[in-house]
C-alpha cells in the first residue's frame, strides 16, 4: 500500500512540474510562408508570459462578451466596461515542451499562438517599414472568440459571429471570432486577415487621432465612400505585408473574386452594372482602390513597401478632406487618391499614380478631380 | 334521417358526459373504434380504452405529414391524466422543420357537465438548413382549459396558453445564437405578455357539429375566428 501511495505521488509531481520553455519562446505553429501555410516553428520577441499569452505589444483575452445594447454612441466609446458585458479573462494556453520547442496540445492554443505571433510580426513590419511609433500606438487587446449579447422582451440573446475578425475603434479592441467549419486556414490565422484589421487599427490611429466619434458623419454616402477607402487601404495592406496576392482565399474560396487584387472591375463598372460584378457593397470599391494601388507597387521603381509608404503619409493630410466635406454627399474616393498623388516623391512617380487611378477610378466625378490634378503634372 | 342523407354511420348519443368533448388539450379520449372526421381540427381513431391516433387532415393534404397521440396515463375516476402529442414534419425550400406540440394533461371532473384541465406542454421544433443550420427551439406553456355541457346540443370549451419559459440554440456556418426567453417577464414590460386565449361554442347535431370560436394573442391584438365542422361516429 505504501509502495502504491509513492508511485501515486511520484506520478502526481511528475505530471505538475513541465518542463519549461525558456524566454524567447519558440513554438511549432501554423504560419503563413511563401509556399502557403505550413507548420514551422517560430520564435516570440515580444511575448513574456506564455500561459496567458500577454506580451509587450498584445494581449490576448477569452470569454469576453460584448453588450451590443448600448447606443452607438457608447459602443464606439473608449470606455471597456460601458461595451462589454464581461471583459474576459486570461487565457490559459494548453502545451507542451520539447527541446525548448512549445508544441500546442489543442487547436484554441495553436491558433492563440498564431495569432499572437502573426500581430507581433504585423506590427514589427509597421514598425520597421511604416515608422509607427509602438510606444504612442499602444499595446493592444485581442480577443479570442467573443460572444455578443443583448437582451430582449422577455430575456437575452448571445451569439458568437463566425468568419470574420474585427478592429473596433473607441477601445481599439481586435475581435478574433469563432471558426466556421468554412474556414480552411482558419480567418484567426491568416496572416493577411490580421494585416488587414491592423490596418484598420493604423487607419484609425493616424486617420482619427483614435478617437471613434471623428468618423460621423450626417451623411451616410459619405461614410460609405470613407469605409471604402478604409477597406481598400486595408485589402492593400494585407498584400504589402504578406506579398501574396490571394492569402485570403487561403481561409475561404469566395474571397477569390471579390477580394483578390487585382480586381476585374473598375469604379464606372460598379455604376453600371453594380450587384451583378461585386455584391460586398462598399467593399467593392474599396477592392477597386487596393487593386490601383497594387498596379502601381507592381512597376518598377516602386515596390509594395514604397506605395505602402506613400499611402500611410496620404492618410493623415486626408483627415483634413474629410473634416472639410464629412457632411457632403459627393464626398468621394478623389480627395484621397489625390493626397496619394501630392504625397509621391517626384512628378514622374505621381504621373504613375496618375495613370493608375484614371484607369481604375474611371467615373466621372473621380476621374475629373484626378484629371485636373495630373493635368498639372503632365503639362511638366 | 340526417345521418341517412350524409351518408354516415350510426349515430352516436348526443353531448353528455358519456360523450364529452374532448379535443387535444384534455384527457379525453374517443371510445375504441369511435372516429372522428375534423376540417380544422384533428382527424382522429379510438385505438383503445387508452389510445388515440390522429391526423391534421389539411396539413397531410399541404404535404406536411403530421400525427397526433393521445394516451391516457391514469384514470383515477373525477381525475384523469393523459400524454398528448402533436408531430409535423415540414420541407420549406433550404429548410427541414419536425415541430411538436406535447405534454401532459389533467381533467379534474367538477360535475357531470363541467370538467378543468390542467397542463404542461411543450412546444418543440427542430430545424436543419443550408450553411450546416441546425436549431432547436423549446416553450414550455402551462395549459388551463375549461369545458362545459351547456345540453344535450351545446357545449362550450375555453383554453388559455400561459408561456412560462422558451429557449433557442442555432448553429450555423455563420454564427451561433443562444436564447433565453423569460415569457413572464413580460408582464411588467411594455411588450406586454404573450398569452393565447381561446373560446369555442359547439353545437352537436346527431354525428355532425358545429364548432365556432375566437382565438386572441395578447401581443396582436384582434379576435381571429376559428371555425370547424367535425363528424364523430363509432
Amino acid at each position: 500500500m505504501r509502495a502504491l501511495w509513492s508511485v501515486l505521488f511520484v506520478l502526481f509531481l511528475s505530471g505538475c512540474n513541465r518542463t519549461k520553455a525558456n524566454f524567447p519562446y519558440k513554438a511549432r505553429i501554423l504560419i503563413s510562408t511563401d509556399s502557403g501555410y505550413q507548420m514551422q516553428t517560430v520564435t516570440f520577441n515580444t511575448l513574456n508570459n506564455l500561459e496567458k499569452m500577454d506580451g509587450s505589444v498584445a494581449k490576448i483575452i477569452g470569454n469576453a462578451t460584448l453588450d451590443i445594447d448600448q447606443e452607438q454612441e457608447v459602443l464606439l466609446g473608449a470606455n471597456p466596461d460601458e461595451i462589454y458585458l464581461n471583459i474576459g479573462e486570461d487565457v490559459s494556453l494548453n502545451y507542451t515542451v520539447e527541446d525548448d520547442i512549445v508544441h500546442p496540445l489543442n487547436f484554441h492554443s495553436m491558433a492563440m499562438l498564431s495569432i499572437y505571433y502573426n500581430f507581433e510580426k504585423v506590427v514589427e513590419f509597421w514598425r520597421d517599414n511604416l515608422s509607427l511609433d509602438l510606444a504612442d500606438f499602444g499595446k493592444r487587446r485581442l480577443f479570442y472568440d467573443p460572444d455578443i449579447a443583448a437582451s430582449s422582451a422577455f430575456g437575452s440573446v448571445s451569439g458568437t459571429i463566425k468568419l470574420n475578425a474585427a478592429f473596433l475603434p473607441g477601445v481599439r479592441d481586435f475581435w478574433f471570432f469563432k471558426t466556421s467549419p468554412l474556414e480552411r486556414v482558419p480567418f484567426k490565422m491568416n496572416m493577411a486577415i490580421m494585416a488587414h484589421e491592423f490596418s484598420h487599427g493604423v487607419f484609425d490611429y493616424v486617420f482619427a487621432n483614435t478617437g471613434a466619434g471623428f468618423y460621423d458623419s450626417d451623411s451616410e454616402i459619405a461614410t460609405d465612400q470613407l469605409s471604402g477607402i478604409n477597406e481598400g487601404i486595408a485589402d492593400y495592406n494585407a498584400w504589402m505585408v504578406t506579398g501574396r496576392e490571394s492569402e485570403f482565399v487561403e481561409s475561404l474560396e469566395q474571397f477569390a473574386k471579390e477580394r483578390t487584387i487585382p480586381v476585374s472591375w473598375n469604379s464606372q463598372d460598379l455604376i453600371d452594372r453594380g450587384t451583378e460584378i461585386c455584391t460586398g457593397g462598399f467593399y467593392c470599391k474599396g477592392s477597386v482602390l487596393a487593386s490601383a494601388l497594387y498596379e502601381v507597387a507592381i512597376q518598377d521603381g516602386f515596390g509594395r513597401v514604397k506605395v505602402g509608404q506613400t499611402v500611410h503619409t496620404a492618410i493623415s493630410s486626408f483627415r483634413e478632406d474629410w473634416q472639410n466635406n464629412k457632411s457632403d454627399n459627393s464626398f468621394d474616393y478623389h480627395y484621397f487618391l489625390i493626397r496619394v498623388i501630392n504625397e509621391a516623391a517626384n512628378d514622374s512617380e505621381k504621373l504613375v499614380y496618375c495613370d493608375a487611378f484614371k484607369a481604375r477610378f474611371n467615373d466621372e466625378t473621380n476621374l475629373s478631380k484626378v484629371n485636373e490634378v495630373c493635368e498639372t503634372f503632365a503639362s511638366q | 334521417m340526417m345521418a341517412a342523407l350524409l351518408g354516415l354511420p350510426a349515430a352516436r348519443a348526443a353531448l353528455s358526459s358519456k360523450n364529452p368533448l374532448h379535443h387535444q388539450f384534455n384527457a379525453k379520449l374517443l371510445n375504441p373504434n369511435e372516429k372522428q372526421i375534423s376540417i380544422a381540427g384533428n382527424t382522429k381513431l379510438g385505438i383503445t380504452e387508452n389510445l388515440e391516433l390522429g391526423t391534421q387532415a389539411l396539413f397531410l393534404l399541404a404535404d406536411v405529414p403530421n400525427i397526433a397521440l393521445k394516451h391516457r396515463m391514469f384514470d383515477l375516476g373525477s381525475i384523469k391524466t393523459a400524454f398528448t402529442s402533436h408531430t409535423f414534419i415540414a420541407n420549406l425550400d433550404d429548410l427541414s422543420l419536425i415541430g411538436s406540440f406535447h405534454g401532459v394533461t389533467s381533467d379534474y371532473q367538477l360535475n357531470p357537465q363541467a370538467s378543468m384541465s390542467f397542463g404542461v406542454y411543450d412546444l418543440f421544433v427542430h430545424l436543419t438548413g443550408a450553411d450546416n443550420l441546425k436549431g432547436e427551439f423549446h416553450t414550455i406553456t402551462p395549459m388551463l382549459a375549461y369545458d362545459h355541457i351547456l345540453s344535450s346540443n351545446w357545449g362550450l370549451t375555453g383554453l388559455v396558453f400561459l408561456p412560462f419559459f422558451g429557449s433557442l440554440e442555432l448553429v450555423s456556418n455563420f454564427a451561433d445564437i443562444e436564447a433565453l426567453f423569460e415569457y413572464y417577464k413580460g408582464i411588467k414590460s411594455e411588450e406586454g405578455y404573450p398569452a393565447f386565449f381561446f373560446l369555442s361554442a359547439t353545437n352537436s347535431w346527431d354525428t355532425v357539429n358545429f364548432e365556432v370560436g375566437g382565438i386572441v394573442f395578447t401581443l396582436n391584438p384582434g379576435l381571429q375566428l376559428y371555425f370547424n365542422i367535425f363528424w364523430r361516429f363509432e
